[in-house]
């Protein structure tokens, strides 16, 4: 029996064109004989395998039930689907299995012969209109609330008890959970309650919703005498000031000395005559925030006589800040892992 | 300086007292001036620069200043020798420079005429005439556990501020590492000083006939070069803090406490 290279146009469609593509040179892509495989044949002759499981659409819950049906054996497979998105493609990874997807995001990873691939395409499906569900968006006030609470409570509990500690309408509640369902950062348990939450999972899945800098109205005011002596000021001031970003991680994780103090504040403009800030062209190190909803504010801590925002929140808009935000909302994620118990009601 | 101070600095503050020890009965004529009186005014933590100046600043006040000991004696006795400066005595590594400020200093071009002192025990600098006024009573503390301290009269924030513009304004050519050092120390005094607590003792500086002159000499120097944040002041601080704020933020500090502390000064 012979194999054909794939080429030109071919009934394996676009995804597979896109793996051939991404192989070095005199590495081949082969149709096997029969449906459902593809071979990948190395310069030396050694050849593997791969099954190839088609999808007109897999969403982040699909995987795990692609995990069950395959007892756990995706890393001899090749999935397929005109799109893949991040929370899915990282569930594959994380199951071992080989993708692509017709936007150009590849992954490729083959004991032997040995070859690693790995290509980005688009992160947002491009055709959304395709799938049977929309896909909704954790957006806007209500998801930020229900997400909050997710991260910062731990279940089990049902939808209308969420949406009461989230303080929004059980509607609201339940389309984010129906989401996050799908996306397979929450499982619910027998009686529908909610039984597992994916913290860590759910603030990256946030985060491609929500950002710091854009969904908050953020102000850059300028404190000429420094941040060294900015918390001094923020101990005597009146309004509601909550700290969030690298000093408030700092508080908690290990990260160099911050260069931006970032405050929740109610009025901007108040807070910075308050504190005797100067409105700043550029060098500014004071960022005032009026929150995208006051949740920002919610379940805040006091450490010497300063009060910080959860550190759900301040993970989130360290991994949306620029410069070494991301990297320390990762070092924050790391710290609030090992002490669950230390923030996670 | 988080943590523990580095061991320079810990000896530098061991050979100050040394000759504030051997100096006795004169001690009560001196100032200390310089880095070590800006940071026990502002802390040393502000701007986390290691402060790592290894030498005391310390004026002497002749009026009043008795005849013994003979300075250059009692130093030496101590184990200082001087160099090849007037005024610049030096132990193990470290020196303890001793100035008269140039507006009671005599005449004479370099060492300051002390009468049976003798004229190279101390140097003249200009500059330094606010320290004569504007000063306030310190503990100088050994840096190590059970050393000895002693009562000492220390610079105020305005003669600082005022001593340093000049120092920086006749550096201002020199490619130095110290002079970028020079203007973060007048950046730390503008931060860690209240703009009010300034502007009046540099009103007060400006009235005394001793240092009226210099006072306003360094007010001009300061709108110069730190009034704006592109001016030549405020990039050196930027300089000196670099890697530690961001350019910017210096630049734009120097400028804003510049401007209102100018405005403070001047609305009386």
């Amino acid at each position: 029996m012979r194999n054909t290279a794939l080429s030109g146009t071919d009934e394996f469609g676009a995804p597979l064109q896109l793996v051939a593509q991404s192989l070095p040179p005199s590495w081949r892509l082969l149709k096997t004989p029969g449906a459902g495989a593809v071979s990948l044949r190395a310069p030396d002759g050694t050849t593997a395998r791969l099954a190839v499981l088609g999808r007109r659409k897999l969403e982040p819950k699909d995987v795990m039930a692609l995990r069950v049906a395959s007892k756990d054996a995706l890393r001899g497979t090749l999935v397929t689907a005109p799109f893949l998105s991040p929370r899915t493609r990282q569930l594959l990874t994380e199951a071992g299995a080989n993708y692509a997807d017709a936007s150009g995001n590849v992954r490729l990873a083959v004991d032997r012969p040995g070859i690693f691939v790995e290509r980005e395409g688009a992160q947002k499906d491009p055709e959304p209109g395709r799938g049977p569900r929309p896909l909704a968006s954790l957006k806007g006030p209500a998801a930020a609330r229900v997400v909050r609470a997710l991260c910062d409570f731990r279940p089990p509990y049902g939808v209308r008890r969420l949406a009461e500690i989230a303080e929004t309408a059980p509607a609201s509640a339940s389309r984010v959970v129906g989401l996050l369902e799908r996306e397979a950062l929450i499982e619910r348990g027998p009686q529908d309650e909610i039984r597992e939450v994916d913290w860590a999972g759910l603030l990256q899945r946030w985060i491609q919703d929500y950002q710091f800098l854009s969904s908050n109205n953020v102000t850059t005011f300028l404190d000429p005498r420094g941040l060294p002596s900015f918390p001094t000021k923020l101990r005597n001031v009146k309004t509601r000031a909550v700290v969030t970003g690298s000093l408030a991680a700092v508080r908690r994780a290990p990260v160099a000395s911050p260069r931006l103090a970032a405050v929740y504040v109610d009025d901007p403009e108040a807070a910075a005559k308050a504190l005797a800030l100067r409105p700043a062209e550029s060098g500014g190190n004071v960022a005032l925030v009026r929150p995208l909803d006051p949740v920002a504010f919610a379940r805040s801590w006091v450490d010497e006589g300063i009060r910080y925002a959860a550190l759900s929140q301040v993970a989130a808009d360290l991994l949306t800040s620029p410069g070494r935000g991301p990297s320390e909302g990762e070092e924050l994620i790391a710290w609030m892992k090992k002490n669950t118990d230390a923030w996670r009601a | 300086m988080p943590g523990a101070p580095d061991s320079l600095y810990i000896k530098a503050r061991e050979v100050l007292l040394d000759a504030l020890e051997a100096l006795g009965p004169h001690r009560s004529s001196l100032v200390l001036v310089g880095a070590q009186a800006i940071y026990l005014h502002t802390g040393e933590a502000d701007i986390a620069v290691a402060p790592f100046t290894t030498d005391a600043d310390v004026i002497i006040d002749p009026d009043g200043l008795s005849d013994h000991p003979i300075i250059g004696e009692a130093l030496r006795a101590a184990g200082f020798l001087l160099s090849d400066q007037p005024g610049q005595w030096v132990k193990d590594d470290a020196r303890v420079d001793l100035m008269v400020p140039e507006a009671v200093a005599g005449a004479g071009s370099r060492g300051a005429r002390l009468g049976p002192h003798g004229n190279h025990a101390a140097r003249k600098a200009r500059g330094l005439e606010g320290a004569l006024v504007d000063h306030e009573m310190r503990e100088i503390v050994s840096l190590q556990e059970g050393g000895r301290r002693f009562e000492l009269l220390v610079a105020g924030p305005a003669a600082l501020l005022v001593s340093k513009l000049h120092k920086l304004a006749e550096r201002i050519g020199e490619p130095s590492r110290v002079r970028d050092k020079d203007a973060l120390d007048i950046l730390r005094l503008l931060r860690g000083v209240s703009t009010e607590v300034l502007a009046e003792r540099l009103r007060a500086l400006r009235e005394d006939p001793r240092c009226a002159t210099v006072t306003t000499e360094a007010l001009q120097h300061l709108e110069r070069l730190f009034a704006r944040p592109e001016a030549a002041g405020s990039t050196f601080a930027s300089r000196a803090a670099a890697g530690l704020e961001p350019e910017d933020t210096i630049r734009a500090s120097c400028a804003a406490l510049t401007e209102e502390l100018l405005r403070a000064f001047a609305a009386r």
